[in-house]
């Protein structure tokens, strides 16, 4: 069974179905999460405490992926996700002034930004990826399979490494650097109790690839 | 055996902290980190130092962590403890004086997060940069799950340390990670100019301030 789940935002799809399926990948199998956008008018809302639960909750590292003009509540569940990806014809827009205080934050959060107000209302690919909103932009129509390649990445990682790194990565941001930094140990110590720890050690000794298996 | 890690002061004030383990890419081992310790904590109260220069010896800055003494210690609380009475990182960022790393060839784990605790870092054209841990089950320990997402753009940073694979000088000097590059050639001159501006007191050399 694929550790990379994909889930297309069909037109008509539901924010809910959407947050239902996610829910769904947890059962431990999954490893990281691929979202394909392509929701339409009819998505429904994505409030701020979705995007939140996503970065700070949602245990799984998230990929967006998109090649079209990114925005509203598909824009909000995008800001949400770990990483993003998009092709070279793709924009997103942003729209600070209708967005929820959470949504803002998050977005003020990711372009580094002090205030709302310098929120960009449009970023095209090329600008996206300049700012660092997207970390990845492929030819035209390329998103997803980019967004799958760095997710069949991701899915060779130590899964408890990438779900603390993720953890350690938003909630840490949020403390002050000298908090943060013991955070980041206490997260670091706990890993060294791992039988997947002691497998990539092993493995990279043995000059292998490592079997980790999520214990 | 040569020293591990070389450490001299000139006549202006600019401190030089060398990684010479460079058979093993300047891989960070406990013996390393000790030495680390010590030269930091002199740098803090030398009172003529006025900038510290970290670079590594051989073809490159350090491949990161020494792994082959993971496991070592001998318990979980006494490696917490460990880390926190010899907080190498901790010190770095709490230096008073400008930091300025040279970077070349691999950057990798704690190779790279040294440096995002300077102030200002130069790499050679072709430096490849990365947090690797992921790939081994564990996380970036050094400080790097928070000071890079607080240098670089977070979502770049969540790419970078989810993923483990590196990145170029054209990625990391788009993103901030990295100040400059210059051709492997230029590197010392480019490096001797940065502490130049150091020791005028350039006024817009600002002193790290992650919060």
């Amino acid at each position: 069974m694929s550790t990379v789940k994909q889930l297309k935002l069909a037109p008509g799809v539901h924010a809910e179905d959407v947050v239902q399926e996610l829910e769904g990948f947890t059962d431990g199998k999954a490893r990281v999460v691929v979202i394909e956008a392509g929701a339409t008018q009819d998505f429904g809302a994505w409030p701020g405490e979705l995007v939140r639960w996503l970065w700070q909750d949602y245990p799984l590292p998230v990929i967006f992926a998109f090649d079209k003009q990114l925005i509203g509540e598909e824009a909000a569940l995008a800001l949400g996700c770990d990483i993003r990806i998009c092709d070279e014809g793709a924009a997103i827009q942003l729209n600070g002034g209708t967005m929820d205080k959470l949504t803002a934050a998050r977005a003020c959060t990711l372009l580094q930004l002090e205030t709302v107000e310098s929120i960009p209302a449009k970023l095209t690919g090329a600008q996206a990826l300049e700012d660092g909103l997207v970390s990845r932009v492929g030819p035209k129509g390329s998103a997803r399979e980019l967004a799958k390649e760095v997710a069949e990445v991701i899915a060779t990682r130590g899964p408890i490494a990438t779900r603390l790194a993720k953890e350690a990565l938003w909630r840490g941001l949020n403390q002050p650097l000298e908090q943060a930094l013991r955070f980041e140990t206490d997260l670091t110590l706990l890993l060294q109790a791992t039988k997947d720890r002691q497998e990539g050690v092993r493995a990279f000794l043995e000059k292998r690839p490592p079997k980790f298996i999520g214990e | 055996m040569a020293d591990p890690v070389l450490f001299a002061i000139d006549d202006r004030g600019i401190a030089t902290i060398t990684l010479n383990r460079p058979e093993r890419l300047n891989a960070i081992n406990m013996m390393m980190r000790d030495l680390l310790w010590e030269y930091l904590q002199a740098c803090r109260d030398h009172p003529d130092v006025r900038a510290v220069c970290f670079r590594g010896e051989g073809r490159a800055f350090s491949a990161g962590a020494d792994i082959s003494e993971f496991g070592t210690a001998p318990s979980l609380w006494e490696s917490r403890q460990a880390r926190h009475e010899r907080d190498v990182w901790g010190l770095m960022l709490s230096l008073p004086m400008p930091l300025v790393a040279r970077m070349h060839g691999f950057c990798f784990g704690a190779g790279l997060e040294l440096p995002l605790c300077c102030d200002v870092r130069i790499a050679a054209s072709g430096t490849q940069f990365a947090l690797p841990e992921v790939a081994l089950g564990y996380i970036p320990s050094a400080g790097g799950t928070q000071t890079l997402p607080r240098t670089i753009p977070p979502g770049a940073a969540s790419d970078l340390i989810l993923t483990g694979e590196p990145v170029g000088t054209e990625e990391a000097l788009r993103w901030g990670l990295i100040n400059r590059v210059v051709s492997e050639k230029d590197l010392d001159k480019a490096i001797e100019e940065e502490l130049g501006r150091v020791l005028e007191g350039d006024p817009d050399l600002k002193k790290l301030n992650l919060q």
